[in-house]
Protein backbone atom coordinates (compact mmCIF):
# COMPACT_ATOMS: atom_id res chain seq x y z
CA UNK A 1 0.00 0.00 0.00
CA UNK A 2 1.33 3.52 -1.30
CA UNK A 3 0.26 6.01 0.41
CA UNK A 4 0.50 9.75 0.14
CA UNK A 5 1.75 12.59 2.67
CA UNK A 6 -1.35 14.37 2.86
CA UNK A 7 -2.94 10.93 3.95
CA UNK A 8 -0.19 10.02 6.36
CA UNK A 9 -0.41 12.93 8.11
CA UNK A 10 -4.03 12.74 8.56
CA UNK A 11 -3.54 9.60 10.44
CA UNK A 12 -0.21 10.67 12.53
CA UNK A 13 -2.31 11.35 15.47
CA UNK A 14 -3.86 7.30 15.73
CA UNK A 15 -0.63 6.22 14.56
CA UNK A 16 1.43 7.37 17.42
CA UNK A 17 -1.57 5.65 19.79
CA UNK A 18 -1.72 2.32 17.99
CA UNK A 19 -4.82 2.88 17.02
CA UNK A 20 -5.15 1.75 13.03
CA UNK A 21 -5.00 -1.60 11.34
CA UNK A 22 -2.13 -3.69 11.51
CA UNK A 23 -1.73 -3.16 7.33
CA UNK A 24 -2.11 0.95 7.56
CA UNK A 25 0.12 0.83 10.52
CA UNK A 26 3.03 -0.73 8.31
CA UNK A 27 1.97 1.24 5.29
CA UNK A 28 2.50 4.53 7.17
CA UNK A 29 5.79 3.19 8.66
CA UNK A 30 7.17 2.05 5.55
CA UNK A 31 6.04 5.62 4.20
CA UNK A 32 8.10 7.14 7.23
CA UNK A 33 11.40 5.47 6.88
CA UNK A 34 11.11 7.37 3.26
CA UNK A 35 9.77 10.87 3.56
CA UNK A 36 11.98 13.08 6.32
CA UNK A 37 8.86 15.64 6.10
CA UNK A 38 6.70 13.60 8.04
CA UNK A 39 8.89 11.52 10.09
CA UNK A 40 9.80 15.54 11.22
CA UNK A 41 6.04 16.05 11.95
CA UNK A 42 5.68 13.16 13.85
CA UNK A 43 8.31 13.75 16.19
CA UNK A 44 6.81 17.05 16.52
CA UNK A 45 3.76 15.53 17.49
CA UNK A 46 4.75 13.00 19.96
CA UNK A 47 7.36 15.29 21.89
CA UNK A 48 3.78 17.64 21.91
CA UNK A 49 2.08 14.61 23.46
CA UNK A 50 5.06 14.31 25.59
CA UNK A 51 5.00 17.88 26.94
CA UNK A 52 1.40 18.29 27.89
CA UNK A 53 1.82 14.71 29.87
CA UNK A 54 4.60 16.08 31.54
CA UNK A 55 3.00 19.35 32.82
CA UNK A 56 3.55 20.37 35.97
CA UNK A 57 0.42 21.47 37.95
CA UNK A 58 1.34 23.31 40.92
CA UNK A 59 -0.57 22.09 44.05
CA UNK A 60 -2.20 24.90 46.37
CA UNK A 61 -0.98 25.29 49.55
CA UNK A 62 -2.85 22.86 52.71
CA UNK A 63 -4.32 26.06 53.96
CA UNK A 64 -5.78 26.41 50.76
CA UNK A 65 -7.42 22.90 50.87
CA UNK A 66 -8.46 23.33 54.26
CA UNK A 67 -10.18 26.22 53.15
CA UNK A 68 -12.14 24.41 50.43
CA UNK A 69 -13.22 22.09 52.93
CA UNK A 70 -14.81 24.86 55.15
CA UNK A 71 -16.86 25.64 51.92
CA UNK A 72 -17.83 22.10 51.64
CA UNK A 73 -18.94 21.64 54.82
CA UNK A 74 -20.74 25.12 55.07
CA UNK A 75 -22.60 23.70 51.93
CA UNK A 76 -22.98 20.41 53.37
CA UNK A 77 -24.79 21.72 56.12
CA UNK A 78 -27.32 23.20 53.92
CA UNK A 79 -28.40 19.86 52.11
CA UNK A 80 -27.67 17.92 55.06
CA UNK A 81 -31.15 17.75 56.04
CA UNK A 82 -32.36 17.29 52.65
CA UNK A 83 -29.95 14.30 52.03
CA UNK A 84 -30.76 12.90 55.09
CA UNK A 85 -34.26 12.65 54.37
CA UNK A 86 -33.45 11.09 51.04
CA UNK A 87 -31.37 8.40 53.04
CA UNK A 88 -33.85 7.78 55.51
CA UNK A 89 -36.67 7.21 52.52
CA UNK A 90 -34.24 5.02 50.54
CA UNK A 91 -33.52 2.94 53.84
CA UNK A 92 -37.28 2.47 54.33
CA UNK A 93 -38.02 1.37 51.04
CA UNK A 94 -35.06 -1.12 51.15
CA UNK A 95 -36.91 -2.56 54.22
CA UNK A 96 -40.19 -2.22 52.73
CA UNK A 97 -38.70 -4.46 49.48
CA UNK A 98 -36.94 -6.92 51.74
CA UNK A 99 -40.02 -7.41 53.76
CA UNK A 100 -42.06 -7.62 50.63
CA UNK A 101 -39.26 -9.89 48.59
CA UNK A 102 -39.30 -11.83 52.03
CA UNK A 103 -43.23 -12.77 51.13
CA UNK A 104 -42.84 -13.67 47.58
CA UNK A 105 -43.81 -11.12 46.45
CA UNK A 106 -41.81 -9.74 43.14
CA UNK A 107 -39.71 -6.77 42.30
CA UNK A 108 -42.15 -4.99 39.87
CA UNK A 109 -45.23 -5.96 41.92
CA UNK A 110 -43.62 -3.86 44.30
CA UNK A 111 -43.45 -0.81 42.32
CA UNK A 112 -46.70 -1.19 41.33
CA UNK A 113 -48.30 -1.24 45.30
CA UNK A 114 -45.66 1.68 46.38
CA UNK A 115 -46.58 3.94 43.04
CA UNK A 116 -50.17 3.16 44.03
CA UNK A 117 -50.00 3.72 47.55
CA UNK A 118 -48.02 7.37 46.90
CA UNK A 119 -50.47 8.15 44.16
CA UNK A 120 -53.42 7.54 46.64
CA UNK A 121 -51.29 9.78 49.70
CA UNK A 122 -50.79 12.49 47.60
CA UNK A 123 -54.61 12.71 46.42
CA UNK A 124 -55.27 12.71 50.33
CA UNK A 125 -52.84 15.18 51.17
CA UNK A 126 -53.79 17.79 48.37
CA UNK A 127 -57.63 17.58 49.34
CA UNK A 128 -57.05 17.65 52.71
CA UNK A 129 -54.27 19.30 54.16
CA UNK A 130 -52.80 21.80 52.06
CA UNK A 131 -55.84 22.78 50.33
CA UNK A 132 -56.32 26.86 51.58
CA UNK A 133 -59.49 27.61 52.55
CA UNK A 134 -61.76 29.35 50.05
CA UNK A 135 -61.87 32.43 52.26
CA UNK A 136 -58.25 32.27 52.63
CA UNK A 137 -58.01 32.63 49.42
CA UNK A 138 -60.31 35.26 48.41
CA UNK A 139 -59.48 37.52 50.83
CA UNK A 140 -55.62 37.19 49.83
CA UNK A 141 -56.10 37.19 45.89
CA UNK A 142 -58.25 40.25 46.12
CA UNK A 143 -56.27 42.06 48.38
CA UNK A 144 -53.04 41.28 46.34
CA UNK A 145 -55.10 42.30 43.06
CA UNK A 146 -56.50 45.69 44.65
CA UNK A 147 -52.93 47.40 44.97
CA UNK A 148 -52.51 46.88 41.41
CA UNK A 149 -53.90 48.62 38.19
CA UNK A 150 -54.50 45.66 36.09
CA UNK A 151 -57.59 43.81 37.70
CA UNK A 152 -60.72 44.87 35.71
CA UNK A 153 -62.66 41.60 36.51
CA UNK A 154 -63.20 38.96 39.16
CA UNK A 155 -63.13 35.16 38.40
CA UNK A 156 -63.03 32.31 39.84
CA UNK A 157 -61.91 29.40 39.13
CA UNK A 158 -62.92 25.87 40.28
CA UNK A 159 -60.89 23.09 39.55
CA UNK A 160 -61.45 20.23 36.87
CA UNK A 161 -61.06 17.57 39.21
CA UNK A 162 -63.42 18.93 41.79
CA UNK A 163 -65.50 16.61 44.17
CA UNK A 164 -68.22 19.18 44.10
CA UNK A 165 -68.63 20.42 40.65
CA UNK A 166 -69.91 23.84 39.92
CA UNK A 167 -73.36 24.36 38.58
CA UNK A 168 -74.92 26.58 36.46
CA UNK A 169 -76.36 28.44 39.29
CA UNK A 170 -72.90 29.09 40.71
CA UNK A 171 -70.91 30.43 37.13
CA UNK A 172 -72.84 33.52 36.21
CA UNK A 173 -71.72 37.25 36.90
CA UNK A 174 -69.53 40.26 36.04
CA UNK A 175 -68.28 42.18 38.66
CA UNK A 176 -65.66 45.03 38.85
CA UNK A 177 -64.07 47.20 36.63
CA UNK A 178 -60.76 48.97 37.68
CA UNK A 179 -60.02 52.61 36.76
CA UNK A 180 -56.93 54.01 38.93
CA UNK A 181 -57.54 52.55 42.27
CA UNK A 182 -61.52 52.86 42.10
CA UNK A 183 -64.01 50.90 41.13
CA UNK A 184 -66.80 50.77 38.52
CA UNK A 185 -69.82 48.60 39.86
CA UNK A 186 -72.84 48.38 36.86
CA UNK A 187 -71.49 52.33 36.13
CA UNK A 188 -70.87 53.21 39.55
CA UNK A 189 -67.31 54.69 40.85
CA UNK A 190 -66.72 53.36 44.07
CA UNK A 191 -63.36 54.29 45.89
CA UNK A 192 -62.89 50.80 47.54
CA UNK A 193 -62.03 50.89 51.53
CA UNK A 194 -61.84 47.79 52.70
CA UNK A 195 -62.37 43.69 51.80
CA UNK A 196 -64.31 41.21 54.26
CA UNK A 197 -65.34 37.82 53.83
CA UNK A 198 -67.60 35.94 56.35
CA UNK A 199 -69.69 33.40 55.99
CA UNK A 200 -69.00 32.80 52.57
CA UNK A 201 -69.80 36.18 51.61
CA UNK A 202 -67.38 38.55 50.28
CA UNK A 203 -67.95 42.03 50.93
CA UNK A 204 -66.78 45.07 49.47
CA UNK A 205 -66.69 48.88 51.21
CA UNK A 206 -66.55 51.84 50.11
CA UNK A 207 -67.67 55.83 48.96
CA UNK A 208 -69.41 56.24 45.64
CA UNK A 209 -67.31 58.67 43.73
CA UNK A 210 -69.13 61.84 43.18
CA UNK A 211 -66.49 63.36 41.35
CA UNK A 212 -67.71 61.28 37.70
CA UNK A 213 -71.10 60.88 37.00
CA UNK A 214 -72.57 57.11 36.90
CA UNK A 215 -72.99 55.37 33.31
CA UNK A 216 -75.40 53.98 31.49
CA UNK A 217 -79.31 53.27 32.71
CA UNK A 218 -81.22 52.33 36.06
CA UNK A 219 -78.14 53.30 38.15
CA UNK A 220 -78.84 54.61 42.04
CA UNK A 221 -78.20 57.74 43.15
CA UNK A 222 -75.63 58.79 44.96
CA UNK A 223 -77.04 61.19 47.21
CA UNK A 224 -77.42 59.27 50.38
CA UNK A 225 -75.18 56.54 50.06
CA UNK A 226 -72.04 57.68 52.13
CA UNK A 227 -70.51 53.90 52.20
CA UNK A 228 -72.49 51.18 50.25
CA UNK A 229 -71.63 47.64 50.39
CA UNK A 230 -71.11 45.30 47.72
CA UNK A 231 -71.64 42.03 48.57
CA UNK A 232 -71.17 38.75 46.68
CA UNK A 233 -73.04 35.82 47.85
CA UNK A 234 -72.80 31.78 46.92
CA UNK A 235 -69.07 32.49 46.35
CA UNK A 236 -67.85 30.05 49.00
CA UNK A 237 -70.19 27.40 47.51
CA UNK A 238 -68.49 26.78 44.75
CA UNK A 239 -65.28 25.32 46.02
CA UNK A 240 -63.11 27.48 44.19
CA UNK A 241 -59.63 26.17 44.13
CA UNK A 242 -58.22 29.70 42.56
CA UNK A 243 -59.42 33.37 42.75
CA UNK A 244 -58.13 36.01 40.40
CA UNK A 245 -58.77 39.38 39.34
CA UNK A 246 -57.88 39.24 35.65
CA UNK A 247 -57.03 41.78 32.85
CA UNK A 248 -60.38 40.83 31.33
CA UNK A 249 -61.76 37.14 29.59
CA UNK A 250 -60.53 36.82 26.37
CA UNK A 251 -63.61 37.47 24.02
CA UNK A 252 -64.58 34.29 21.72
CA UNK A 253 -67.50 35.89 19.84
CA UNK A 254 -66.72 40.26 20.12
CA UNK A 255 -70.06 40.59 18.92
CA UNK A 256 -71.86 39.53 22.62
CA UNK A 257 -72.51 41.80 25.14
CA UNK A 258 -70.02 41.90 28.33
CA UNK A 259 -72.32 39.86 30.36
CA UNK A 260 -73.36 37.28 27.89
CA UNK A 261 -69.77 37.20 26.91
CA UNK A 262 -69.26 35.91 30.30
CA UNK A 263 -71.94 33.73 30.21
CA UNK A 264 -70.93 32.24 27.42
CA UNK A 265 -67.43 32.10 27.93
CA UNK A 266 -68.35 30.25 31.17
CA UNK A 267 -70.44 27.71 30.02
CA UNK A 268 -67.44 26.85 27.50
CA UNK A 269 -65.27 26.38 29.98
CA UNK A 270 -66.01 24.45 33.08
CA UNK A 271 -62.53 26.14 34.44
CA UNK A 272 -64.13 29.44 35.43
CA UNK A 273 -67.22 30.34 37.06
CA UNK A 274 -67.70 34.03 37.94
CA UNK A 275 -69.50 35.83 41.02
CA UNK A 276 -72.57 37.72 39.66
CA UNK A 277 -73.81 41.09 41.26
CA UNK A 278 -76.75 43.07 40.56
CA UNK A 279 -77.03 46.87 41.38
CA UNK A 280 -79.38 45.50 44.30
CA UNK A 281 -76.53 44.76 46.13
CA UNK A 282 -74.98 48.03 46.54
CA UNK A 283 -76.94 49.11 49.66
CA UNK B 1 -10.38 2.40 55.75
CA UNK B 2 -11.37 1.51 52.27
CA UNK B 3 -13.34 3.52 49.90
CA UNK B 4 -16.61 1.11 49.81
CA UNK B 5 -16.48 1.36 53.90
CA UNK B 6 -16.36 5.18 53.40
CA UNK B 7 -19.32 4.95 51.24
CA UNK B 8 -21.49 3.08 53.45
CA UNK B 9 -20.17 5.25 56.08
CA UNK B 10 -21.42 8.27 54.54
CA UNK B 11 -24.67 6.49 53.66
CA UNK B 12 -25.28 6.64 57.28
CA UNK B 13 -25.26 10.16 57.28
CA UNK B 14 -21.34 10.30 59.11
CA UNK B 15 -19.75 13.94 56.87
CA UNK B 16 -16.54 12.52 58.70
CA UNK B 17 -16.06 9.98 55.82
CA UNK B 18 -16.41 12.59 53.28
CA UNK B 19 -13.39 14.54 54.78
CA UNK B 20 -11.17 10.92 54.26
CA UNK B 21 -12.51 10.85 50.75
CA UNK B 22 -11.62 14.54 50.25
CA UNK B 23 -8.02 14.07 51.98
CA UNK B 24 -7.71 11.13 49.80
CA UNK B 25 -8.70 12.56 46.28
CA UNK B 26 -9.01 16.24 46.72
CA UNK B 27 -5.14 16.33 44.84
CA UNK B 28 -6.69 14.11 41.57
CA UNK B 29 -9.52 15.98 41.54
CA UNK B 30 -7.88 19.42 41.62
CA UNK B 31 -4.96 18.59 39.27
CA UNK B 32 -7.92 17.42 36.79
CA UNK B 33 -10.05 20.03 37.39
CA UNK B 34 -7.36 22.57 37.04
CA UNK B 35 -5.71 21.07 34.00
CA UNK B 36 -9.20 21.48 32.14
CA UNK B 37 -10.18 25.00 33.50
CA UNK B 38 -6.55 26.45 33.01
CA UNK B 39 -7.30 28.51 36.49
CA UNK B 40 -6.77 27.89 39.70
CA UNK B 41 -9.15 29.78 41.27
CA UNK B 42 -11.85 27.41 38.80
CA UNK B 43 -10.14 24.33 39.89
CA UNK B 44 -10.88 25.47 43.71
CA UNK B 45 -14.37 26.09 42.52
CA UNK B 46 -14.48 22.35 40.88
CA UNK B 47 -12.77 20.72 43.54
CA UNK B 48 -15.53 22.12 46.12
CA UNK B 49 -18.50 21.24 44.01
CA UNK B 50 -17.23 17.78 42.97
CA UNK B 51 -17.24 16.88 46.66
CA UNK B 52 -20.62 18.38 47.53
CA UNK B 53 -21.88 16.42 44.19
CA UNK B 54 -20.09 13.58 45.81
CA UNK B 55 -22.77 14.27 48.76
CA UNK B 56 -25.50 14.84 47.23
CA UNK B 57 -25.30 11.89 45.09
CA UNK B 58 -24.12 9.35 47.32
CA UNK B 59 -27.15 7.46 46.97
CA UNK B 60 -26.59 6.86 43.65
CA UNK B 61 -23.49 5.28 43.59
CA UNK B 62 -24.36 1.64 42.78
CA UNK B 63 -20.85 0.42 43.13
CA UNK B 64 -20.55 -0.07 39.26
CA UNK B 65 -17.35 1.45 39.12
CA UNK B 66 -14.75 1.95 41.96
CA UNK B 67 -15.19 5.27 44.07
CA UNK B 68 -11.81 6.62 42.53
CA UNK B 69 -13.16 6.40 38.96
CA UNK B 70 -16.73 7.75 40.35
CA UNK B 71 -15.25 10.71 41.97
CA UNK B 72 -13.13 11.45 38.96
CA UNK B 73 -15.89 11.45 36.32
CA UNK B 74 -17.85 13.59 38.38
CA UNK B 75 -14.21 15.78 39.02
CA UNK B 76 -14.54 15.93 34.98
CA UNK B 77 -17.71 16.88 34.25
CA UNK B 78 -18.00 19.97 36.79
CA UNK B 79 -14.84 20.83 35.49
CA UNK B 80 -17.05 20.88 32.00
CA UNK B 81 -19.93 22.46 33.30
CA UNK B 82 -17.78 25.08 34.56
CA UNK B 83 -16.35 26.05 31.28
CA UNK B 84 -19.54 25.65 29.71
CA UNK B 85 -21.44 27.78 32.06
CA UNK B 86 -17.90 30.74 31.69
CA UNK B 87 -18.32 30.22 27.74
CA UNK B 88 -21.97 31.09 28.14
CA UNK B 89 -21.07 33.66 30.32
CA UNK B 90 -18.40 34.82 28.28
CA UNK B 91 -15.87 35.13 31.25
CA UNK B 92 -12.28 33.99 30.55
CA UNK B 93 -10.48 31.76 32.96
CA UNK B 94 -7.32 33.26 34.19
CA UNK B 95 -4.60 31.53 34.99
CA UNK B 96 -4.50 32.78 38.61
CA UNK B 97 -2.26 30.95 41.83
CA UNK B 98 -3.67 30.75 44.68
CA UNK B 99 -2.58 32.28 47.94
CA UNK B 100 0.45 30.44 49.88
CA UNK B 101 1.11 28.12 46.35
CA UNK B 102 4.56 27.38 46.68
CA UNK B 103 4.33 25.79 42.43
CA UNK B 104 7.19 22.91 41.99
CA UNK B 105 9.07 24.99 39.47
CA UNK B 106 10.06 27.61 41.63
CA UNK B 107 12.27 25.22 44.62
CA UNK B 108 14.67 26.51 46.06
CA UNK B 109 16.59 23.68 45.62
CA UNK B 110 16.64 23.91 41.74
CA UNK B 111 19.46 25.33 39.59
CA UNK B 112 18.01 28.79 38.13
CA UNK B 113 18.72 27.88 35.02
CA UNK B 114 16.50 25.02 34.81
CA UNK B 115 14.03 26.79 36.82
CA UNK B 116 13.77 29.78 34.23
CA UNK B 117 13.35 26.83 31.46
CA UNK B 118 10.75 24.76 33.67
CA UNK B 119 8.61 27.92 33.97
CA UNK B 120 9.10 28.89 30.10
CA UNK B 121 7.68 25.63 29.42
CA UNK B 122 5.09 25.15 32.11
CA UNK B 123 3.98 29.05 30.72
CA UNK B 124 3.97 27.59 27.23
CA UNK B 125 1.79 24.77 27.61
CA UNK B 126 -0.61 26.35 29.49
CA UNK B 127 -1.01 29.09 26.62
CA UNK B 128 -0.65 26.62 24.23
CA UNK B 129 -3.66 24.62 26.27
CA UNK B 130 -5.69 27.38 26.95
CA UNK B 131 -6.38 28.25 23.20
CA UNK B 132 -8.28 24.76 22.70
CA UNK B 133 -11.68 24.90 22.85
CA UNK B 134 -13.43 23.37 26.22
CA UNK B 135 -14.02 19.75 24.73
CA UNK B 136 -10.57 19.51 22.79
CA UNK B 137 -8.71 20.59 26.15
CA UNK B 138 -10.95 17.24 28.19
CA UNK B 139 -9.88 15.11 25.06
CA UNK B 140 -6.43 15.70 25.33
CA UNK B 141 -6.06 16.02 29.43
CA UNK B 142 -8.09 12.71 29.37
CA UNK B 143 -6.45 11.03 26.68
CA UNK B 144 -2.72 12.14 26.78
CA UNK B 145 -2.32 13.09 30.41
CA UNK B 146 -4.94 10.37 32.34
CA UNK B 147 -5.04 7.66 29.68
CA UNK B 148 -7.69 7.03 29.28
CA UNK B 149 -9.04 5.31 26.58
CA UNK B 150 -11.24 6.38 23.70
CA UNK B 151 -14.39 4.53 24.12
CA UNK B 152 -13.38 5.47 28.07
CA UNK B 153 -13.80 9.46 27.28
CA UNK B 154 -17.06 9.08 24.52
CA UNK B 155 -18.58 7.91 27.98
CA UNK B 156 -17.46 10.75 30.17
CA UNK B 157 -18.16 13.32 27.55
CA UNK B 158 -21.54 11.03 25.92
CA UNK B 159 -20.38 11.62 22.83
CA UNK B 160 -19.26 8.65 20.19
CA UNK B 161 -15.63 7.51 19.66
CA UNK B 162 -15.52 8.74 16.65
CA UNK B 163 -16.07 12.27 17.93
CA UNK B 164 -13.54 11.79 19.85
CA UNK B 165 -10.53 10.73 17.77
CA UNK B 166 -11.28 13.47 15.50
CA UNK B 167 -11.46 15.79 18.21
CA UNK B 168 -8.14 14.41 19.60
CA UNK B 169 -6.64 14.87 16.03
CA UNK B 170 -7.39 18.85 15.77
CA UNK B 171 -6.16 19.47 19.28
CA UNK B 172 -2.94 17.77 19.03
CA UNK B 173 -2.41 19.34 15.48
CA UNK B 174 -3.20 22.85 16.60
CA UNK B 175 -1.32 21.82 19.95
CA UNK B 176 2.14 20.95 17.64
CA UNK B 177 1.60 24.03 15.93
CA UNK B 178 1.72 26.20 18.72
CA UNK B 179 4.38 24.62 20.56
CA UNK B 180 6.65 23.99 17.28
CA UNK B 181 8.82 27.16 18.33
CA UNK B 182 9.31 25.44 21.78
CA UNK B 183 10.04 21.60 20.43
CA UNK B 184 12.38 22.78 18.01
CA UNK B 185 14.52 24.49 20.62
CA UNK B 186 14.72 20.55 21.43
CA UNK B 187 13.41 21.72 25.39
Amino acid sequence: MRLRCRTVRGLLSEYIDGDLSPELHVAISAHLSGCERCRREIEELRRTVELVREEEIPMPSESHFDELWSGITAEIEEVAVHTGFKLYLMRGLRSVRETLEGWGISWKIKYVVVTLALILLSLIVDRTLFRPSVDEILFNTIQRSLSSEEAPFLAIEVPRYSNRPITADYKTGLILRKDKGRFQVMGVMINLKSVQIKDGVLTLVGDIDLSKPPEGDDLPRSDGIPAPELKLKDIALSSPSRVWLSDSPKPRESRLSEESLLRSMIYADTDAAFANVSIGDLN
Amino acid sequence: MTDTTLIESLLEGNIEALGVLFERYRHMVYNVAYRITRSHHDASDVTQETFIKVFKSISRFRGESNVETWIYRIAVNSALNHLRKMERRREEPFDDVPEGEIPPTKRSSDDPGRCLERNELRRAISQAMRKLSPDHRAVVVLHDVEGLTHAEISKILGCSEGTVKSRLHYARKKLRRILKPLVETGI
